[in-house]
């Protein structure tokens, strides 16, 4: 096989490995932060704090789909700012109007 | 590294126009349940206490999983491990029928219970924000079920596989709008 095309083939292997062990450790990160969120509710946690904490949760989970298993990380920025901005949006004005 | 993040939006354009414009329904209901909770706090809070939050909790992990299979099914295509991929897409498929059996089992509980859209304004939003969430994994699996016979028929491969990634892309909407109204209608309280 020609040097180059080796080379390119083993770089393949490896993002394709790369990515593969990236969204495994997500899927771990968000199962983890779902788990936790429900048993902070199964204890009956309903502070302003709590209210908080769960939704932030949310905002780091939205952005690992957006970024993530969406593929927007690798876009032009504008794409992924306009789902990110709206994740973003969306969970600021629910915690502003919780507070209300 | 800013070079790969030039990369165009994955799957097809017009997926993606569908995209935002279910993302914008979605946050203005979000945003009208969040006002009318904060006007109906102590109707809001009594009647939470009856949804069935391991049901919740249990879909949204189902549908955590099986966007991760979507990933893999993705992610195998690029490489042409066409049975990888079809593979993947099945158990994403399978994660979706556990989601459409779980709520449907928790709708029947509440229709049984006599509860309607007209039983109170709390029973109003979650029979509406679910229900319409609902029929989005019914049309995220259909999409789902195309890809996966066109992805066994040989249809994509790793220079052309826009349909696996505009797929993908609508179910990560149906899992990232599930990441909201999760919490929202199920744990905060």
């Amino acid at each position: 096989m020609d040097h180059s095309v080796s080379t390119r083939l083993h770089h393949s292997v490896n993002t394709w490995a790369h990515q593969q062990t990236r969204a495994k450790r997500i899927w771990f990160a968000l199962m983890f932060l779902t788990v936790f969120v429900y048993t902070c509710g199964r204890f009956g946690f309903s502070s302003q704090w709590f209210v908080i904490l769960v939704l932030a949760s949310s905002l780091l989970k939205g952005y690992w789909i957006i970024a993530e298993y969406m593929g927007l990380r690798q876009v032009a920025r504008k794409w992924r700012w306009l789902v990110q901005g709206w994740l973003v949006l969306v969970i600021v004005l629910i915690v502003i109007i919780h507070q209300l | 590294m800013d070079t790969e993040r030039t990369k165009p939006l994955p799957g097809d354009f017009a997926i993606w126009i569908f995209i935002f414009a279910e993302l914008m329904v979605f946050g203005v209901l979000f945003i009208a349940y969040a006002v009318t909770r904060s006007l109906h706090r102590e109707e809001f809070a009594y009647y939470q206490q009856f949804l069935d939050r391991e049901t919740g909790a249990l879909n949204t992990l189902l549908l955590i999983t099986s966007s991760y299979f979507v990933v893999k099914a993705v992610l195998a295509i690029k490489q042409d491990k066409v049975q990888q991929c079809v593979n993947g897409l099945g158990l994403a498929l399978l994660c979706g029928c556990g989601f459409l059996v779980a709520k449907t089992l928790e709708f029947s509980d509440k229709f049984s219970a006599g509860i309607r859209l007209s039983t109170n304004t709390f029973y109003m939003f979650y029979l509406s924000l679910t229900f319409f969430h609902f029929m989005h994994v019914i049309l995220g699996m259909v999409i789902l079920a195309a890809i996966l016979f066109k992805a066994r028929a040989g249809a994509y491969n790793h220079r052309e596989h826009t349909g696996v990634e505009t797929g993908a892309s609508y179910w990560h909407m149906v899992d990232l709008v599930w990441i909201i109204l999760f919490p929202l209608v199920y744990i905060i309280r």
